[in-house]
């Protein structure tokens, strides 16, 4: 897949809380449904089940921001898990999103809205 | 312990979440149902690691709520790439606003719907500890539903698991006259088959038991000896070789068999070779040429063809029945029309017999075509179907509970709905937002409660009496899943509904003037709390009437003397190996030889034998004539033959004349002992002693016995004859042994004994009497201990509604109470004010709950015993003890009220 211009990315902007999250968790290490969701629930503080994380994770893939990597063996009588990974795309899409939020933030910063910590 | 439950649990879990994936689009479910599942169980597994039995209900209400919000989602998406989800401000992805609360704008029910969820999804993550019992009562009732339906899907729904079931009919002969409903004869079959117009095809079957010997060592089965076109009735299919070919039916090629599958696995390893090898079955050899599969309903676990005779189809047999038939009625004929087919066909049955004997008109013979379900069902039918209904009321009482709880807490939020209607909300939109949360909890409750109908399931098989069928075959299939969805979203709308109308009728203005809590709708609803007390009491009421007559009727039945004294009884069956004992000679030493070895035993006191001890299954009927009486009459007694001291063993009182002696054999004079209840109803007001009897021969009756139980305690008593060994001689006995010992020390003694006297004479069904009689009880005792459990579980909920409204009643009154007892008034008329409150709901509940039992405990009449259903002692009792447990329910918060502070109470607000 041909990288995108800035301008293309900008189409994806802004991302959704939980689909910021999901890419979030998938930058360090190709992780399955489970580990996002604990990430999920690490980095946001909400709580959510396997629907939305696999939500989340269909539509990522649908636009190519994710992909299914290798599979991984379980216990016996478990179902191998399937990981997820994200793409190039998937990569500069977050970065763009978190330039987006640092704007944003910077404009709240210079009106003094945001506490310093 | 611990952890095998749990493991099952998570089991169950993982099961209802997966089938709960139903929910999602297709794709969606194709590509990461097992994910999920996977997910779920670590989720499971994390939940319950961190918080013990807490983690199960959080680990629920997380991924199952999480799944109905992605499911509405999913849906309304439409499967689509998900552009619109971008549609909205930045920042949109959190917890929207509650869709009441926003404008008018372009909204579809599915978004709205969606919205709702949301919303409903946060305010329950809210209130843990409310949705926690929400979902637990729930799961209560839709647990205890689930299984009870899976039993009668199983029993009643699915009774016969074969292709077009409702075809197939059982064939009897009857005897208008002796109300008999017997097996058919040889004769009586090939010429009914033959005649028919209105049969596809009919079977006849035999069943027997089979010495079967080899390497695995000699073992007696339960088989059948079948006509080919056993296996076209029913449609079975041979798994593995062939079934029967019609040629095969006939005597001299008759020398094949077809397995069961159990059979084929137990003895023979599943091995396919095995079709052409040989098997010897009585010391003969058969080919086996298949097996038949496993859902083979009759107990039996091989088959062999069944052949006839010349002589046994000789019409002098007509009345010789030993045979079960059945048949698969042509498509289209009603069970009317056949039976009237059968009618005609019996009528010229009787014609032509009527030139040598006048039998088959004098005891009104018949054929009777009966359907093979009903035949199959009808007697656990009404018990379940009754178990049904008091497992459906458990459920409304818990839906009447819930929805106590729900709208508690809408009253509680009253000014919240003011906010939202004062913005612009509609009362259909608060209504349906409601609602939804409502479905949300039931849907979990609905899932856990499958969960727990599983578990159920296996408790019922364990505890459920032998006589039902099939219920060894009770599963959670797709039907049942579809009960119980569909019960669950019944309970939401049910629960959800009169809270949800009762606070969308707010009054707006009125509430947020007084800040909530005191308007109209609130007196609105609390009187709509009072009158769910009342329907859960009413409710309540009813089930433990109907489980206190359960109760009475079982003891009833207990009581019934069964006329002999199993207790210290241990009895076995055995049957002399043909081969070994071909004569009727062999077989009497047999017996007399097996017996003295018996007696002998230490701790044994006396050893005696019967063809069929009381109470067990199966009967020996026959009829006889009376000699002297001019009528000639027939009359029908069971038969029994007895060896050894077979009375004094069972301890049956001899109460005339002589028991039998070692002279009554072949060659002494016919004799016969009756019982109390023969000489009562054959020889009223007459001696029976020296009477002469024509049964097998013309004899003389020598004693009168007491009367015996057969068939259930609760049977009318049956009269019996006893007829000697040593004259008439049948090749299958109970022995039944008196001893001190320890039954499984006796039985390793017995089996050494029998063995002895024939290492290959297999012996079976050894168990101690007081199993048989405990087996005859079963099934009133599995009604009555489920009734008592559903009761219980109706108990427990109406008195968690009663204490839930009164600690409202204390909580909304506490002001009032405060100045009262500022006023001067003591403790004891605080408590008078709640308790006679909790007591005059509870006295409506019962006067709406007796008229209910009047009408409802009718449907028990057929199941009870010596109790009528308007049982006096019963509803006065059981009213009693409803009324003193809504006292306690009732005391704890009327004590809280006692306590309350009259200067905190007026100064609050």
């Amino acid at each position: 897949m041909p990288a995108r211009s800035e301008r293309s990315l900008d189409a994806f902007l802004p991302l959704t809380a939980t689909t910021f999250h999901v890419l979030l968790a998938l930058v360090d290490e190709p992780r399955h449904g489970y580990g996002i969701m604990k990430q999920l629930e690490a980095s946001s503080g909400k709580a959510v089940g396997p629907g939305t994380v696999y939500g989340a994770l269909r539509r990522l893939a649908q636009e190519g921001l994710v992909r299914e990597g290798e599979e991984r063996e379980a216990e016996r009588g478990r179902h191998p898990r399937q990981l997820f990974e994200i793409t190039e795309l998937g990569q500069q899409v977050l970065t763009a999103e978190g330039g987006r939020l640092a704007y944003l933030a910077d404009l709240a910063r210079a009106k003094d809205l945001v506490p310093e910590g | 312990m611990t952890h095998h439950v749990g493991s099952v649990v998570e089991r169950a879990s993982v099961a209802v979440y997966r089938t709960l994936l139903v929910l999602l689009p297709r794709p969606f479910r194709a590509a990461y149902r097992n994910q999920m599942a996977e997910d779920f169980r670590d989720l499971l597994r994390d939940e319950t690691t961190r918080r013990r039995l807490a983690g199960w209900p959080r680990a629920w209400l997380r991924g199952g709520t999480d799944l109905v919000a992605t499911a509405f989602t999913e849906r309304i998406r439409g499967g689509g790439t998900g552009r619109s989800e971008r549609s909205g401000p930045p920042g949109s992805a959190g917890p929207e606003p509650p869709s009441s609360m926003r404008g008018r704008g372009r909204t579809t029910v599915f978004q709205n719907l969606l919205a709702d969820a949301r919303y409903a999804w946060r305010h329950l993550m809210h209130h843990p500890a409310f949705a926690f019992v929400v979902v637990l009562t729930l799961a209560v009732g839709i647990g205890a539903n689930t299984s009870m339906f899976s039993v009668v899907n199983s029993v009643l729904l699915n009774a016969l698991p074969y292709p077009e079931s409702d075809r197939l009919a059982t064939l009897h002969h009857t005897y208008e006259k002796f109300d008999l409903i017997a097996s058919v004869s040889a004769p009586g079959f090939v010429d009914y088959r033959e005649k028919n117009e209105v049969f596809e095809e009919l079977a006849a079957i035999d069943f027997g038991r089979y010495d079967v010997s080899g390497d695995e060592g000699p073992e007696r089965i339960l088989g059948a000896a079948v006509t080919p076109g056993y296996f076209q009735v029913l449609r079975i299919d041979a798994e593995i070789g062939r079934t029967f070919l019609e040629e095969e039916a006939e005597p001299g090629n008759d020398r094949v068999v077809v397995l069961s599958h159990e059979l084929w696995q137990r003895r023979f390893g599943a091995d396919p070779g095995v079709v052409g090898t040989s098997m010897r079955m009585g010391g003969e050899a058969y080919t086996v040429v298949g097996v038949v599969p496993e859902d083979l309903e009759s107990q039996a676990e091989l088959l062999v063809p069944l052949s006839f005779t010349p002589e046994e189809l000789d019409p002098n047999r007509w009345t010789n029945e030993y045979l079960q038939v059945i048949g698969r009625l042509t498509d289209g004929v009603s069970f009317d029309a056949a039976q009237a087919n059968a009618d005609v066909l019996a009528g010229n049955v009787r014609e032509m017999a009527r030139e040598q004997t006048t039998f088959l008109d004098d005891s009104g013979w018949n054929v009777g075509v009966f359907s093979a379900r009903d035949e199959m069902v009808g007697d656990v039918e009404t018990a379940l179907l009754v178990l049904l209904g008091a497992v459906g009321l458990v459920f409304l009482i818990a839906c009447a509970n819930v929805s106590n709880l729900f709208l508690a807490r809408s009253l509680g939020r009253e000014r919240e709905i003011a906010v939202r209607m004062s913005m612009g909300a509609s009362r259909g939109r608060i209504s349906s937002q409601l609602v939804t949360e409502g479905v949300m909890l039931s849907l979990a409750g609905g899932a856990l409660g499958l969960a727990l109908g599983g578990s159920l399931n296996r408790v019922l098989v364990r505890l459920g009496p032998a006589d039902i069928p099939r219920l060894d075959a009770v599963a959670l299939d797709g039907r049942v899943l579809a009960f119980t969805a569909a019960l669950s979203v019944l309970a939401g709308v049910l629960f959800a509904t009169l809270p949800a109308l009762q606070a969308s009728a707010a009054d707006l203005q009125a509430t947020l003037k007084e800040g909530g809590g005191r308007g109209a709708s609130s007196r609105r609803g609390h009187r709509l709390k009072d009158g769910l007390v009342v329907a859960e009491i009413a409710l309540a009421l009813l089930l433990l009437v109907g489980s206190g007559l359960m109760l009475r009727s079982f003891g009833r039945i207990v009581d019934v003397a069964p006329g002999f004294d199993p207790a210290n009884t241990v009895s076995f069956r055995v049957a002399p190996l043909e081969i070994r004992y071909p004569e009727t000679e062999d077989v009497r030493v047999f017996y007399a030889e097996l017996l003295d070895r018996i007696a002998g035993l230490p701790g044994v006191s006396s050893v005696g034998a019967v063809n069929r001890l009381p109470l067990a299954a199966g009967n020996n009927t026959a009829s006889f004539t009376i000699e002297g009486r001019e009528t000639g009459e027939d009359y029908l007694a069971n038969m029994r033959y007895v060896a050894g001291d077979y009375f004094q063993t069972a301890r049956i009182p001899l109460l005339r004349g002589r028991d039998f002696d070692a002279t009554d054999n072949v060659d002494g004079e016919p004799v016969a002992v009756i019982d109390e209840e023969a000489a009562r109803r054959f020889w009223p007001g007459e001696d029976p002693i020296g009477q002469r009897v024509d049964r097998a021969g013309s004899r003389r009756i020598i004693g009168v016995v007491g009367s015996v139980k057969h068939g259930g305690l609760d049977r009318e008593t049956q009269a019996h004859m006893y007829l000697p060994v040593g004259q008439l001689t049948p090749r299958d006995m109970a022995v039944l042994v008196r001893t001190a010992n320890d039954f499984a020390a006796l039985a390793a003694t017995l089996r050494t004994t029998v063995s002895r006297i024939n290492p290959d004479q297999p012996l079976y069904q050894i168990q101690p009497m007081e199993d048989v009689i405990s087996a005859s009880l079963a099934q009133p005792r599995f009604n009555a201990l489920l009734l008592v459990t559903f009761a219980g579980f109706a108990l427990l909920l109406a008195a968690v509604g009663i204490q839930g409204v009164l600690s409202q009643l204390v909580g909304r009154r506490s002001r009032e109470i405060g100045i009262r007892m500022a006023l001067g008034a003591d403790k004891r008329s605080v408590l008078r004010l709640v308790v006679g409150r909790g007591l005059a709901l509870t006295g409506v509940g019962l006067v709406l709950g007796l008229l209910a039992s009047l009408a409802g405990t009718r449907a028990l009449a057929s199941l009870l015993f010596g109790v009528s259903p308007t049982d006096p002692v019963v509803l006065v009792g059981v009213s009693a003890f409803l009324l003193a447990v809504a006292a306690v329910a009732a005391y704890l918060p009327a004590r809280r009220a006692t306590r309350v502070d009259p200067v905190r109470a007026m100064s609050v607000e």
